[in-house]
């Protein structure tokens, strides 16, 4: 449990008074022994003298007139005389006591000793040095407080020596600053990370949002903090317009992720390219600790991607770590959280009675009586239909088995992460460690991480730097889950085990499921490390301002190890393997940056030189019949028969790239880019590519006809960027053909097998590349004193040269082959609007609408006119059709089902699907019968989040929402289809949906049981809106913090996937999972959890 | 000299990584082979050659069951066992059309092997062999497959496209040759390889193809052709070659079970190889179990074997205490016989032909459930009143399995031979050809002519060694002959490739297969359709659908 036990307590006080000694700083005081004052004063009140002697001086005055009498009138005759002298000349007698800190002085009465409340004054000033007027300071846990005046400066009385100042500002962020004993405060404040001046990542250097020209948006994390989610890339569902992240199902697992709609045309190389901390990172996302991550910026368009060349067509998302930040004390920060999971719906195989009883609607025929078929036949004996001869037994004996249960459980994670950071004149540091312990709805669905990270800069000189970036993560996914596939076959006539509690093979006794709890009896580690370091260093080229040189250096390991043994396998011989991975990526970056500015001219300039190399083996120790498996896969030489496979890939890319961008009076701003990128895996004939891009933009808001005439609209600009880019789809050795060779034959008995070797792949030794160009056009604004900010984007790409396996006669003995063919085209519309509904002392309510909308559809393929009719064919084998999106659905178009009675063509019976007869000649054809039928890929999306500020509370509620239309978002959801025909359904279990029946004529899905000649494949809507994100957080006030000791201290409660609104059934609509034999719950979760900074 | 060092370290950086981008870039495999270098040796096209073998054996024997089968059930010998399931032409116009699984399979698997066949014939031609009859050797065997597939190919889909060349190039313009250019193609093929391959005594294992081997299927061939004398010429190569002829005497490993006959050590472990003796194996499919391509996944005694152990006996108590080694294995009654086949084909010689022995045709147990009141009693005669003669109780040739001869590791009691359930597949190596078919194509061949005496001969050569009465010439035709095939060669040979190519799946199952098969079966259900999907890919020219496929 995340909560804090009280000797933890003590000892997190214990460090912090140890911290606290540590850092005290003893004043030197050197100008107050320096500075002579001379003052020549008659009669004049007390602080007429002080405000002279501050005039005189840099020393300023802190005091309560409570305590102290400024009316009283005094006179000072004094020539060149230390501060110390004049105080004493002053207040001599009086009975007020002063404290000389430097340049400050602080004045109260004796009867007040040092530790009672004290005065502080102070100066706030921006990065600039221009003061900030009218920033609160505020006294931490109290309503006690001051705003600073036009010169940036405060005061602020009755401090507590150990309290603490907050100071804020709109637009800045908000600092906090322990008293400590001090008694003046200067404040540099840095603007908040919302707005234009928040700086984002944009690969290989950083920008100002304000200076951005083409599609760049940085992620909303901290909103989604207190959700349970285990990979970062979870907390960006929904929550970056454009970018669609699915669902997660199982422990450890990453969602998929897309940027922008589907350039290739089979989907699988969709995937946006991750950069981590400036190094393009093929590691799996979950590894790193969502606690370490500071930012997230996503790259959308063509002209940001294009910095990126062959990799970047997809898009890029740019992950940055946290490092230390604010200088003083360290900050420790501790977040905990504990979620129980169920799943968000409940969807159970049939139970006992469910299942015998299906048996009469698969056999209606013979379960009711003739001729309609509605009254049941008294005479029907179920036990006659299964043949596997378990459940026939079960069926007599009684046996009532919950496959379902036995093989699920309710899921929690727990996670922990502890992280230190700091910064002084030399150095920053983050440290950070995380445990997070998930477990998963299905038994043995485990996932354990364990992480340490280490961000370290060191300014050695003034001009150099130098840092590490590191970290390791175990991800330890032990553990195996049963087949859940044949969990949901069995029938609950049956059970695993048999009278001597062994595990049976064939549970049911027949048929193709196996026992489904062979693979969770299986002793089964599998555990991942990932280890990554990149060393930097950062040189400010002297003598040349503004020159810098950077290059990263940086390596990643992956090594996974999985070993498995198990007495069932090998056909109940046992079996066990050790199965183990080598990655190994190094990448050496450099990178050189110029920045000038020129009267209005800003120019900045990056220029990367870098490559990349990329290993990797495994090895499979893999041995079969164990006369005893005790020592399991520690021991394979015992096994019987051994088996070694291993397999080995290297590759490299190459890749220079030069960036310049030129910003005018902050008003009319140009990108432009060049990479050229060369792959081991392009074919010999075209190793290099080359993508250039251009953006541009202009700030409307800045001009003086706009300011002069537009009072609402505090800031519009308008962009506008064009750019080239490719994807790597074409993987390593994609260009050659191969001839796979291995044991295939034995000729004779006894003796040993011969190698048998065949072409596997044809070769292309033209493939290159698949290039993408595409327009953007953004309009960023903020209107109504920014109370409503937001950008809407439009954009429009043409995808070339697909990497496609295009199928090919079997003929030719190859079922496809790769060839870059075709064009697919994408454009869509994007908006995120931000809004301050409410904003007041005690509560703000801030809202944030985000909308997708993506269309593709297929240009061209191959390109050929065979039937002559003037217009390119489409390739039906593949279901790709010119001018329509590469989600098409291709298949018979279903009316609805036959009933007794009607006239039913040959080979059909009722209940089974009426088709549509498109060409009317009373066939059904493929060729002819078939039509679109709607698109599987969704019509827009949207998702909303409040945030609502109460005094200590805080409330986000995240709604998320995928919708097609009517044509849109279509899936298959065939329960038919997805359980089988004929023995499959009289013996496997399954769950209930609406089959037909004679006595449901009406059904949704058609009869159970026999096939059709012609099947069509049912499809419906997978529209939904879901309830995805709510948490309710509470933050503790100053009072009980002090007693704790902490800086900060929020305890909440957060809920994920609460509630779906849809028409889909089966598992989820979301994963698109329907009546899926081998579905996995989507699941809702409830978290709690702490998050405490020290 | 303060800005020369990071000026160094940029220079330094710049050489490591854009000098010689050529050799960074070179792509070399590491754990695969590449065309270019892997088709140069001798050794190389040994190893392409045994892919030829694995990929035939897979199609065989075991790549999917449901698909293999097909070639047996749905004619006058098999038919469905279950409720239908999924083993079934049960209702042939809904099973068997353009889209379904069993077009693509063979079509899809038997120009695989021709596109493999083909690419060692290309190859081959700039490789380096100490001689040339070494090289011809290998493209013999080469061709011998290439025939192979395409007497398949031509038998179950009539005429099909003809590739003789090595792919290297998407191409989508196929045609349809003619059955009879089909058939050209495989006589060329197969007397290249009756003119090349080493004679049985010289070839370099047990289950590599022979001379004979080619002049077995060269013969059916000349059937196929109506080549009669071509025909009984080159079936007479491998009768009268003194290196093969019938076993007669009891041989191999099993001479101690009694009392057997002759007939059951064919299809014992270890007895098809002629290391173990045997003389009238022409091609054995080697099946080695638990060895890595061993290619042990033929589940015969899975499919074929009756549910036996789920019979009850007439008290309602379970009648077996399981599947048992000696009982024939672990049955699922997938797939039984007709009763054409499991009757009447017996009736004339019922007691004589030790092809329908007890031992050799199973049609009854005995009941060894100790606590059953009718242990040691058998099924036939004390059958509980609801015995599912469909599933649980119909005969089958005990050749399908292995009885009381499992693999030690699938017992689970090695005393009662009770198996455990994962025993389920073929321990044995399986009968491409066997010299008892040779005869029966000679058989057909004189009947082409005619000479009924010579047909007769051919046939009671296999009827006599099984002590079966001897056939009056005056008694054979075509059915005889069929029936005959039926007795000796079930199980082993393709059914619906031997009728098809005497043009009579149609006549056969409509009359003789009384399950479900036999009612529903078409006249156009002779050839099996052309696969949609591959009229589909093939954009640049037409390939004909064959008749009666359109709806």
């Amino acid at each position: 449990m995340p909560f804090i036990s009280k000797k933890l307590l003590l000892i997190m006080k214990l460090t912090l008074i140890l911290f606290m000694i540590g850092f005290l700083q003893v004043s030197a005081g050197l100008y107050s022994q320096s500075a002579k004052l001379t003052l020549e004063m008659s009669n004049v009140k007390v602080m007429d003298v002080l405000d002279e002697i501050e005039k005189q001086s840099e020393f300023r005055f802190a005091y309560s007139s409570k305590y102290i009498d400024m009316d009283r009138r005094v006179s000072v005759q004094l020539t060149e005389k230390s501060i110390e002298e004049t105080l004493q000349n002053v207040f001599g007698g009086t009975g007020v006591v002063y404290v000389i800190d430097d340049r400050h002085i602080l004045l109260f009465p004796k009867t007040l000793d040092a530790q009672q409340p004290r005065s502080i004054t102070g100066t706030v000033t921006d990065l600039n040095g221009d003061p900030v007027i009218g920033a609160t300071v505020l006294v931490k846990g109290t309503t006690q407080g001051t705003i600073t005046d036009t010169q940036g400066k405060f005061s602020i009385t009755d401090v507590p020596e150990d309290g603490v100042l907050v100071f804020s500002f709109v637009g800045m962020k908000t600092q906090e600053v322990d008293v400590a004993g001090k008694i003046s405060i200067d404040i540099i404040m840095e603007q908040e990370a919302i707005g234009l001046e928040e700086v984002v990542a944009i690969g290989y250097g950083s920008m100002r949002k304000r200076d951005l020209t083409g599609s760049v948006v940085k992620a909303n994390l901290e909103t989604f903090r207190e959700s349970p989610n285990v990979s970062i890339i979870q907390s960006l569902q929904g929550s970056v317009p454009g970018l669609s992240v699915g669902q997660v199902k199982s422990s450890g697992e990453n969602p998929s992720i897309i940027i922008r709609g589907q350039n290739t045309i089979d989907g699988l190389n969709n995937t946006p390219l991750i950069v981590l901390d400036g190094i393009i990172f093929n590691g799996s996302l979950v590894s790193i600790n969502p606690a370490d991550i500071e930012s997230v910026d996503v790259l959308k368009d063509a002209s940001s991607t294009a910095i990126y060349g062959s990799r970047a067509a997809n898009g890029v998302i740019l992950i940055t770590t946290k490092k230390g930040e604010s200088y003083g004390k360290p900050i420790f920060n501790y977040t905990g959280s504990y979620s129980i999971q169920t799943p968000a719906h409940d969807f159970e195989p049939l139970n006992r009675q469910e299942y015998i009883d299906r048996n009469r609607d698969i056999y209606w025929q013979q379960g009711y009586l003739a001729p309609d078929y509605i009254q049941p036949n008294p005479d029907f004996d179920p036990s006659t239909k299964w043949v596997h001869p378990r459940i026939i037994e079960g069926y007599f004996d009684g046996t009532d088995f919950n496959w379902w249960d036995a093989a699920t459980q309710t899921g929690h994670i727990q996670n922990h992460n502890l992280s230190m950071r700091g910064k002084n004149e030399q150095t920053s540091y983050f440290i950070s460690t995380g445990y997070t312990d998930q477990q998963g709805f299905v038994m043995n669905d485990v996932y354990k991480r364990f992480s340490i990270r280490l961000n370290v800069e060191n300014k050695i000189l003034d001009w150099f730097k130098i840092g590490v970036q590191s970290y390791v993560t175990q991800g330890d996914y032990s553990g195996a889950t049963p087949n859940m596939r044949y969990i949901m076959y069995m029938s609950p006539l049956t059970t695993p085990y048999d009278e001597n509690g062994e595990l049976v093979y064939y549970p049911m006794g027949g048929g193709a499921a196996w026992n489904p709890f062979f693979s969770s009896e299986a002793i089964d580690s599998d555990k991942r490390l990932d280890l990554f370091a990149n060393f930097y260093s950062e040189i400010d080229i002297p003598h040349i301002k503004g020159l810098k040189y950077r290059f990263n250096y940086s390596h990643n390991y992956r090594i996974s190890d999985h070993n498995n043994s198990s007495k069932y396998s090998s056909n109940f011989t046992g079996g066990a393997y050790k199965y183990h991975t080598n990655s190994y990526d190094w990448t050496f970056d450099n990178i050189i940056n110029y920045k000038k500015t020129i009267n209005n001219n800003d120019i900045d300039i990056t220029l990367v030189a870098g490559r990349e190399e990329r290993e990797y083996d495994n090895t499979k120790a893999d041995g079969q019949i164990f006369t005893n498996i005790d020592l399991g896969y520690n021991n394979l030489s015992v096994a019987e028969n051994q088996y070694i496979y291993s397999e080995a890939w290297n590759e490299s890319s190459l890749y220079y790239m030069g960036r310049l961008h030129y910003t005018f009076k902050q008003k009319y701003l140009a990108t432009f880019t060049v990479r050229r990128d060369g792959f081991s895996g392009f074919s010999e004939k075209k190793k290099f590519g080359v993508f250039p891009s251009g953006a541009v933009a202009w700030v409307m808001s800045e001009e003086d006809f706009f300011k002069n005439n537009t009072s609402f609209i505090e800031y519009l600009k308008l962009r506008a960027s064009y750019g080239t880019n490719g994807n790597r789809t074409l993987g390593r050795y994609g260009t050659l053909a191969r001839v796979e060779a291995s044991q295939r034959y034995v000729f004779g008995d006894g003796v040993t097998p011969s190698i048998g070797q065949g072409i596997t792949t044809l070769a292309n030794s033209d493939l290159t590349w698949e290039t993408t160009t595409g327009v953007n056009l953004g309009v960023d604004f903020a209107i109504l004193n920014q109370r409503i900010r937001g950008n809407i984007e439009y954009y429009n790409t043409n995808t070339k040269d697909i990497l496609y396996n295009i199928n090919i006669p079997t003929i030719t003995g190859y079922s496809s082959i790769t060839s870059n063919l075709g064009k697919v085209h994408n454009h869509g519309v994007e908006f995120s609007i931000n809004s301050t509904n409410i904003r007041k002392k005690d509560i703000t309510w801030d809202m944030g609408v985000n909308f997708s909308l993506n269309r593709n559809k297929i240009v061209s393929i191959l390109g050929m006119d065979n039937d002559e009719d003037g217009k390119e064919d489409d390739l039906v084998s593949n279901a790709l059709f010119i001018g329509k999106s590469l989600g098409a659905i291709y298949d018979y178009s279903i009316l609805g089902l036959y009933q007794i009675g009607d006239d039913i063509p040959a080979g059909y019976l009722p209940g089974q699907h009426v088709k549509e007869d498109l060409n009317n000649d009373g066939l059904f054809t493929p060729e002819f019968d078939r039509k679109i039928l709607g698109y599987k890929d969704p019509s827009y999306r949207i998702s909303i989040i409040n945030s609502i500020q109460f005094k200590n509370w805080s409330l986000n509620i995240f709604v998320n929402s995928i919708q097609g239309g009517k044509k849109w978002y279509f899936a298959q959801n065939d329960p038919t289809r997805n359980i089988g025909a004929a023995d499959n359904i009289t013996n496997n279990n399954a769950y209930k949906w609406d089959w037909w029946t004679p006595a449901n004529p009406n059904a949704e899905y058609q009869q159970l049981f026999q096939t059709a000649p012609i099947a069509p494949t049912v499809y419906k809507q997978r529209n939904f809106i879901r309830l995805q994100d709510v948490s309710l957080s509470y933050n503790f006030n100053n009072s009980v913090l002090d007693q704790l000791g902490f800086r900060d201290f929020k305890v909440y409660i957060s809920g994920k996937n609460l509630y779906t609104w849809t028409k889909w059934q089966g598992w989820d609509p979301e994963t698109g999972e329907g009546y899926e034999k081998d579905g996995i719950p989507v699941l809702r979760s409830i978290t709690f959890g702490v998050d405490l900074t020290f | 000299m303060k800005s020369l060092k990071p000026l160094l370290i940029i220079f330094i950086a710049c050489i490591l990584t854009s000098c010689n981008e050529e050799m960074i870039l070179q792509e070399i495999p590491l754990d695969f082979y590449s065309p270019e270098n892997s088709y140069r040796t001798p050794e190389h096209f040994e190893a392409a050659i045994t892919n030829l073998y694995a990929l035939t054996r897979e199609v065989y024997y075991y790549k999917s069951s449901s698909y293999v089968q097909s070639f047996q059930y749905g004619t006058d010998f098999g038919r469905d066992a279950r409720n239908p399931g999924d083993y079934s032409f049960a209702n042939y116009p809904a099973r068997l059309t353009s889209s379904s699984g069993y077009a693509i399979y063979w079509w899809q698997n038997m120009y695989a092997l021709i596109s493999s066949a083909n690419v060692i014939l290309n190859r081959i031609k700039n490789a380096d062999f100490p001689s040339e009859q070494e090289k011809n050797a290998v493209i013999a065997e080469a061709r011998f497959f290439r025939a192979f597939a395409y007497r398949i190919l031509s038998y179950t889909y009539g005429g099909v496209p003809i590739e003789l060349e090595e792919v290297t190039s998407p191409k989508r313009n196929y045609t349809r040759a003619s059955r009879a250019e089909v058939y050209q193609l495989c006589i060329d093929d197969l007397t290249f390889a009756t003119e090349n391959l080493p004679d049985v005594t010289n070839v370099k294992a047990d289950g590599r193809v022979s001379k004979e081997t080619a002049y077995h299927y060269i013969a059916e061939l000349y059937l196929a052709t109506q080549q009669w004398d071509k025909a009984i010429s080159a079936a007479s190569q491998v009768i009268d070659n003194p290196n093969f002829h019938l076993m007669t005497e009891r041989f191999g490993r099993r001479t101690n079970v009694t009392p057997r006959d002759v007939w059951w050590d064919l299809f014992q472990r270890g007895n098809q190889n002629r290391s173990s003796g045997n003389k009238e194996g022409v091609w054995v499919a080697q099946v080695e179990y638990n060895v890595p391509g061993g290619g042990d996944s033929y589940i015969n005694e899975r499919i074929w074997c009756c549910l036996y152990w789920n019979i009850k006996d007439p008290d309602g108590v379970m009648g077996f205490i399981g599947p048992t080694s000696q009982n024939y294995g672990r049955g699922a009654g997938s797939l039984g016989p007709t009763t054409y086949w499991a009757t009447t084909i017996w009736l004339s010689d019922w007691n004589n032909d030790l092809r329908n022995s007890e031992y050799n045709l199973v049609r009854d147990f005995v009941y060894d459930n100790p606590k059953s009141n009718y242990y040691g009693m058998k099924v036939s005669e004390f059958p509980a009143t609801n015995l599912d003669r469909r599933k649980d109780f119909y005969p089958f040739q005990s050749k399908i399995t292995t009885p009381g001869d499992h693999p030690d590791e699938l017992y689970a009691n090695k005393e009662t031979g009770l198996l455990l359930s994962n025993a389920r597949v073929t321990y044995c190596d399986q009968y491409y050809a066997r010299l008892a078919e040779t005869y029966l194509y000679r058989a057909e061949a004189y009947l082409g002519k005619n000479d009924k005496v010579k047909a007769a001969e051919d046939i009671n050569a296999v009827r006599t060694r099984v002590n079966a009465t001897p056939v009056d010439p005056a008694d054979v035709d075509i059915d005889y002959i069929l029936d005959e095939r039926l007795r000796e060669l079930a199980y082993e040979e393709r059914r619906r490739l031997t009728l098809a190519r005497l043009g009579m799946i149609y006549e056969r199952t409509s009359k003789y297969n009384d399950y479900d098969d036999g009612q529903t079966i078409q006249p156009y259900n002779e050839l099996y359709p052309i696969p949609y999907s591959e009229i589909e890919r093939n954009t640049e020219a037409v390939l004909e659908q064959n008749p009666g496929y359109d709806e």
